[in-house]
């Protein structure tokens, strides 16, 4: 069990850290910042409630953007394995993941499982080779991030999103660049092994709003906010 | 047990539970219903048959269709007004009550308005809009508003949860009657994704209340065969108690289902609506006792209530005998049916009723229906031979009865398929219909698609289903629908004319307007021949049943009267809501995003009072309301005299990178960028193509292809979207990213800013020297990257600090630690928008509006006129060619002087309004009110401008040249 800690010892604070501590959310320092661990209660409550339904924030964990008509050269230089399709994910063997949102984007998320900041030692690189047309896209702060755990995941964007994510019709890996409780939105489906799962990352500055519109969808099936403790008990 | 007079025993009521009886009241009496029954049948059980008071003349009224398709079944239940009591299942303690009646339901005094029913001609309520002068409202509109409307709204209504949820399927059926059910089965079996919608709580549609045989057992067979195969079905989503409510483009179907709205997307729909059946049109044909047929088989079979003892049947074809046969074996005396027809081939369901020795009246019709004085229902009918089409000849006998069952004709429920672009069609010799004109993606089935016999719909559902399949690629395949052998013999019909005026009136076309045949004829008098316009003189068809039961006898009436066809003159336009829809379902759980700083919690820590930017919340002042101006004042004090932190994260914020991202903004701005420094801020002003100004900020040179600019608050968005739309087409090698979202910014200003800032900012000179005003620095602050801004938006030194925006909260606390013994204060965006009106600088969107040039608000200096292009350019070369006819002039007035005038108040030239103020408030730093308006473009500095005050009083003010507050612009270069 990771060291408690207080968010407000950190300079990076996820935005809403106070609705999370209200819900009884236990954070613990990672990396340069703190994120929730758990919510007060065991291992495998969190991790079963991720299987049904559970909401992570994932904010804390790094993340990075690149846009411009040099970006698939670069980032494929930077040793990642990108396919020749637009809105799709690609698992690297490191652990990140490289969405292509189209020809001359992608975003890109820090390993979950991994312990070092992987995106930021890019953007260091990226500073480095100031590759041309290749520019940085500061996601970290622009984009909240969240992840929809469990086997009803689908349920619950189907109240709050107009596109078809059914698991049968939205393949892992497929990326939706569309609007989640009418905020601009990118949904990545990113299965934890066998467990339905789905990125959300969406507007930092509408995180309150967004938890609020996602706690309140989740009523109808029992779903809760779990920490980041369980998500890795699930990949691992 | 529940013992009430006309319950029927099981296994009649297959939606009842007849072990499970519920209590509940009605008009203030207790009742006992059973588990399953809707209000109506509840009641209709007890024997009580009088359900509500009609719009107009107050006439009794109660069951009608059993289907929740008209006003005669309209109660209030407990805080709900309008509920239809034919839908509405009971449940214990339930409160109901009648609805639009004076005294009580079964005494209304307003029904007396009925006696003076000749003095409210068609069109009556247009009329008192016009003669005499002043009639209307001094007259009649008292009195209509107080007669209208029906059930009572409470403002107290408790608040219920509703929502919405997206749907997605290949194939939407719309249906689940017979048609549908084998519509749904076909396109399943083709390995399609099926969704089956059906409003009832059961699969079945008329195969639940229906008798298509002799001996009554092939709908029950049927229907248990087709519904076990369906629910056993892996392809087949089932949604009962499901209301399909309209269609929109591209299939997008709203499906109610208790509180929650299903937004349905399917590639391909399939209607198999069914049909609704229609009224015969005679004297007191809306009496309590007379139903639709189809009425009385659902009270029957879907509830278990005898519909009445003494049944006669008006009918023109089998579903008419086979309902004689229903109520027979039910216990309900049939003494007579009178068919419309003069003569048929005899059928087997003809024959057996025949042979119950029933009479049975050939070409006779109902005269007059007449009622029991007391109970208001229906005591007798006479009938008479039907001489012409539409008239009456000689009595044949007046029977008495507390039934009247009518089976005179059907209607394809053709809604839905017309809001897709279908036509209604008319066979003027069969009287039946069909639609044509559908999109590709739309199929019809059933009924819905003219088809009246039990096997033909059942083909005509197969062949939808496979049409459906085809379309999406799919392989069709056989599949195990019930194999039946359908009678054939059996003839449902629908009579050309069961119209029959009567001498005295009240043949009502329109139960729920109450209007009669008269009315309509008169209409078409009156020169309105056109069916919409009968519409709208009469109010036919704009009661809750939308037309359903009138829409076809108004059809006929009209094309009568103007001697044309019934297609020619075809229906009223079909709109959805398709069912009355409570505004609650479409209104639930909407989605209002709201964007907070990252400081927000910050601001309510403070006390701060919050307000509406865009989707952003800034606070406005800090402290508590009722001190309000106190608060501002202090603040913007603050800010002059020591040190202020203002919250500027809202502001929007670009990078633009490449290149070519110099001439890009030379091209999207009106200022000149090629030649700006590195380290260098310029202000930037953005026209449209018409030379109006839309947004302005400032331009941050961080490196040769690098600039950080910033946008208005509410304009970002725009600002983005409109270089992406242009560089589209200019291909300019350059990047445009919002950031907005990125940066929390703050504004740490005042004569003391700088002293604060060097407690936490120790990595770069911030002397006025190394960083001037106008210049752009990275550093950290308190440990935090960030970007530094020498701005001079309120007119002190100050620093515009943006940082991540994940950090911002770090940075606020940060600065107010940094600045607590210097006395810093946080100061709210009215104090701002004070500072910056001393100051002399517009605020884009208020002091600006759509037409306004930079020429009116004295900005030509931010023209530049050596750019081969900018946007906007070639209009503002025009409109200086012309002298505008108004300016945005600076006034002052003194404090003492008057009633402060507000914003938007009226700036006139005699009575002529030439402007109107932009910006006020009184000025604690010159102590007296500042502000800005349009005036009259040749209205110099030292004359008075006229402001109409609120009040309607006239205010003087002094023009004066701006700025009002350090003209020379010494504070902000400190």
């Amino acid at each position: 069990m990771t060291q408690q800690a207080d968010p407000t010892s950190f300079n990076i604070r996820s935005p809403h850290y106070r609705t999370l501590l209200s819900a009884g959310a236990r954070f613990g320092s990672y990396m340069n910042t703190s994120c929730v661990m758990d919510y007060g209660r065991s291992r495998n409550w969190e991790v079963s409630q991720a299987k049904q339904l559970g909401l992570v924030d994932l904010t804390p964990i790094p993340r990075t953007g690149f846009k411009g008509q040099g970006v698939i050269q670069w980032i494929s230089s930077q040793g990642m394995e990108i396919g020749q399709h637009s809105n799709k994910a690609y698992p690297q063997q490191n652990g990140m993941l490289v969405g292509r949102l189209a020809d001359i984007e992608v975003i890109i998320l820090n390993g979950l499982q991994s312990r070092t900041n992987q995106c930021e030692s890019l953007d260091e690189k990226h500073a480095c080779d100031q590759p041309v047309r290749c520019y940085l896209v500061p996601r970290f702060n622009t984009l909240a991030w969240f992840m929809v755990t469990g086997e009803t995941s689908a349920e619950v964007f189907a109240k709050i999103c107009g596109v078809d994510l059914r698991l049968k019709n939205f393949s892992r890996g497929a990326i939706a660049q569309t609007s989640v409780a009418r905020i601009n939105s990118i949904i990545i489906r990113h299965d934890l092994k066998e467990i339905p799962a789905f990125h959300l990352l969406f507007d930092s500055a509408s995180t309150e709003y967004m938890w609020a519109c996602l706690m309140d969808a989740y009523m109808e099936f029992k779903g809760s906010p779990v920490g980041y403790s369980a998500i890795r008990a699930l990949v691992m | 047990m529940e013992t009430s007079p006309n319950r029927l025993p099981p296994p009649l009521g297959m939606l009842v539970n007849h072990d499970k009886p519920v209590s509940f009241r009605f008009e203030s009496s207790q009742y006992t219903g059973l588990a399953g029954d809707t209000i109506a049948s509840a009641l209709a059980a007890n024997d009580t048959w009088l359900l509500s008071r009609s719009f107009k003349y107050h006439r009794p009224r109660g069951v009608f269709s059993m289907a929740g398709l008209e006003a005669n079944t309209l109660v209030q239940v407990g805080y709900e007004p309008n509920v239809a009591a034919d839908k509405r299942k009971i449940t214990s303690g339930l409160e109901v009550t009648g609805q639009n009646y004076s005294g009580s339901l079964a005494n209304d005094r307003a029904a007396k308005i009925g006696l003076a029913s000749r003095f409210f001609p068609v069109g009556f309520y247009y009329k008192t809009f016009f003669q005499p002068s002043g009639a209307w409202q001094n007259f009649w509109e008292p009195i209509i508003r107080k007669y209208a409307g029906l059930g009572q709204v409470h403002l107290d209504t408790p608040r219920k949860y509703y929502d919405k949820k997206y749907l997605f399927c290949d194939i939407a059926v719309i249906g689940g009657g017979p048609a549908g059910m084998s519509a749904a089965l076909s396109a399943a079996n083709s390995g399609a994704e099926v969704l089956l919608v059906e409003q009832e709580a059961v699969l079945g549609g008329s195969l639940n209340y229906g008798r298509f045989d002799t001996d009554g057992k092939l709908a029950p067979d049927l229907r248990d065969e087709f519904v076990a195969t369906i629910n056993n079905h892996s392809n087949i989503g089932i949604m009962t108690d499901a209301a399909c409510n309209g269609w929109f483009a591209d299939n997008w179907l709203p499906i109610i289902r208790g509180h929650r709205m299903y937004k349905l997307r399917t590639k391909e729909l399939i209607l198999a609506t069914g049909k609704m059946e229609q009224p015969a049109i005679f004297h007191n044909n809306d009496l309590p006792g007379i139903l639709l047929g189809t009425a009385a088989q659902r009270l029957i079979r879907l509830y278990g209530v005898r519909p009445g003892r003494r049944a006669v049947i008006l009918t023109a074809g089998d579903d008419g005998y086979a309902m004689a046969l229903d109520l027979l074996e039910n216990g309900v005396n049939v003494v007579a049916v009178a068919d419309l027809r003069e003569s048929f081939d005899a059928t087997p369901m003809y024959e057996k009723v025949r042979s119950c020795n029933i009479p049975v009246h050939m070409a006779c019709t109902v005269f007059e229906a007449l009622s029991d004085k007391h109970t208001c229902h229906l005591r007798a009918v006479e009938l008479r031979k039907v001489a012409s089409r539409g008239r009456c000849g000689n009595k044949v006998q007046c029977y008495d009865c507390d039934l009247l069952c009518i089976s005179t004709g059907f209607m394809p429920a053709y809604q839905l398929a017309l809001q897709a672009g279908g036509r209604l069609v008319h066979d003027e010799r069969s009287s039946m219909f069909s639609i044509t004109g559908l999109p590709a993606s739309i199929h019809l089935a059933g009924a819905a698609n003219g088809e009246n016999e039990l096997g033909a719909e059942i083909e005509s559902g197969r062949r939808a289903g496979r049409a459906a399949s085809k379309k999406l690629g799919l392989t069709v395949s056989g599949h195990a629908l019930p194999k039946q052998v359908y009678p054939a013999s059996y003839i449902s019909t629908n009579h050309p004319w069961p119209i029959f005026p009567h001498p005295r009136g009240k043949e009502f076309l329109d139960l729920d307007e109450d209007l009669q045949y008269l009315d309509i004829v008169h209409a078409c008098q009156d020169g309105y021949t056109e069916l919409e316009l009968v519409k709208r003189y009469s109010t036919i068809g704009m009661g809750p049943s939308q037309g359903r039961h009138s829409a076809l006898a108004t059809a006929r009436v009209v094309a009568s009267a103007t001697q044309r066809t019934v297609s020619e003159v075809g229906v009223t336009t079909a709109r959805p809501p398709l069912h009355a829809e409570k505004l609650a379902v479409i209104a639930g759980r909407s989605f209002k995003p709201k964007r907070l700083t990252a400081m927000h919690n910050r601001h309510l820590e403070s006390g701060a009072q919050m307000i509406i930017a865009g989707m952003w919340w800034r606070p406005a002042y800090y402290g508590k309301s009722q001190h309000r101006n106190r608060c501002i004042c202090e603040e913007n004090l603050a800010v002059r005299d020591n040190v202020g932190l203002i919250d500027v994260s809202t502001l929007g914020g670009l990078e633009v990178r490449g290149p070519d991202a110099a001439e890009f903004l030379n091209r999207m701005y009106t200022f000149a960028y090629s030649g700006q420094k590195t380290g260098t801020l310029r202000y930037l002003l953005m026209a449209n193509t018409a030379g109006t100004i839309i947004d302005d900020g400032v331009a941050c040179r961080l490196d040769n292809e690098h600039f950080y600019i910033t946008a208005t608050t509410g304009g970002v968005d725009n600002v983005f979207r409109t270089m992406l739309w242009w560089n589209a087409q200019w291909r300019l090698d350059v990047d445009v990213t919002n950031v907005t979202a990125a940066y929390a910014g703050v504004n740490l200003v005042g004569p003391r800013s700088r002293t604060v800032l060097q407690q936490v900012c120790r990595d770069i000179d911030l002397t006025s020297k190394s960083f001037p005003y106008l210049a752009v620095r990275s550093a950290t602050v308190a440990g935090i990257p960030a970007r530094l801004l020498r701005v001079g938006f309120v007119g002190e030194l100050g620093y515009e600090i943006h940082v991540p925006s994940l950090q911002g909260e770090a940075l606020w606390d940060a600065l107010l630690d940094a600045g607590h013994c210097y006395g810093i204060k946080p100061v709210g965006i009215e104090a701002q928008r004070l500072l910056r009106l001393e100051k002399g600088h517009l605020i884009v969107g208020q002091d600006t509006d759509a037409t306004t040039t930079p020429q009116e608000v004295s900005m030509a200096w931010a023209i530049s006129k050596r750019k081969p292009f900018f946007v906007g350019g070639r209009s503002l070369q025009i409109i200086e060619r012309h002298q505008s006819s108004r300016k945005l002039v600076g006034f002052t007035i003194k404090a003492e002087q008057g009633d402060t005038p507000e914003e938007s108040n009226l700036i006139l030239d005699g009575n002529a309004i030439v402007g109107h103020i932009t910006s006020v408030g009184y000025s604690p730093t010159l102590d007296r009110i500042v502000g800005m308006g349009y005036a009259k473009a040749d209205t110099e500095p030292g004359t008075s401008i006229h402001i109409k005050l609120k009040s309607g009083k006239l205010q003087f003010a002094q023009v004066v040249d701006m700025p009002f507050y350090d003209p020379e612009n010494k504070r902000q270069n400190m």
